[in-house]
């Protein structure tokens, strides 16, 4: 198996916003993409991440917790982006995603996860992991 | 640039953290992004290892506090103001961008003020 860290050779390949409130996952998630070449725009909670799509910015995934303080939560979020931006892919993270059908609002990664994993799965979606 | 030299870059506006990190990012450092004085204090304590302290306003205020008080190894370079951000990332580029980032400073300061312009119009 090819080792993800060697599947992208442009570096404006795709770009990720990142939406998580715990800084130290965010952290280590977005040097996990940025490693394998993508570029991460990091939000600390779902206000920042419409902030900067409401600035114009506009990646080719959201990655986003559910849970997170601030006027609106990361299914909110997702609720957005599917109505004003319905061509960026969706990726939703949560350790408990509650009664809420999470499906219908993006590809969803359960907490926790493995960094290798959660890199691969964004590089899927993106369509840039060889078939 | 031998060593990578860790910049813990905080800053509550996430328009403004990206760019400058981006910028700084491109001239080789390693940027770790909060956007608060609690982020900042998660990051450390979880084993960041950071040489440079960045941030504005009255948050770096509080910042340079904490990290004088906690964590005096660490150096703090304050700014007053959206302006000086990018006006002192360009100054810690002293070799300039290594990676052919997609920016120079005059453009990171343009698009920083094109971009608070826009949001301060409501757009």
């Amino acid at each position: 198996m090819v080792p993800a860290k060697q599947l992208i050779d442009d570096p404006l390949a795709g770009e990720v916003l990142l939406v998580e409130d715990e800084p130290v996952i965010r952290m280590m998630l977005a040097e996990e993409l940025r490693s394998v070449g993508l570029r991460v725009v990091e939000a600390s909670n779902a206000d920042e991440a419409w902030s900067f799509l409401q600035a114009g910015g506009r990646p080719d995934l959201v990655v986003s917790d559910i849970a997170m303080p601030g006027s609106m939560d990361g299914a909110e979020l997702m609720n957005r982006v599917m109505t004003v931006y319905p061509l960026i892919k969706r990726i939703i993270t949560s350790a408990n995603p509650g009664a809420r059908n999470i499906f219908e609002l993006g590809v969803y990664l359960p907490k926790p996860y493995r960094l290798e994993a959660a890199t691969k799965l964004a590089l899927d979606i993106l369509g840039l992991n060889p078939a | 640039m031998s060593e990578t030299v860790r910049v813990l870059l905080v800053d509550p506006d996430v328009l403004v953290r990206h760019s400058v990190a981006e910028y700084l990012r491109g001239c080789g450092y390693s940027v770790a992004e909060g956007a608060n004085l609690e982020e900042a204090r998660k990051l450390v304590s979880g084993g960041l290892a950071v040489d440079i302290l960045f941030s504005r306003g009255q948050l770096g205020f509080e910042l340079s506090q904490w990290a004088r008080e906690a964590h005096p190894e660490i150096e703090v370079v304050l700014c007053g103001s959206v302006a000086t951000v990018a006006a002192k990332a360009s100054a810690l580029c002293e070799e300039g961008p290594e990676d052919e980032p997609p920016f120079d400073h005059q453009f990171l300061l343009a698009q920083i003020k094109r971009l608070m312009a826009r949001r301060s119009a409501g757009g």
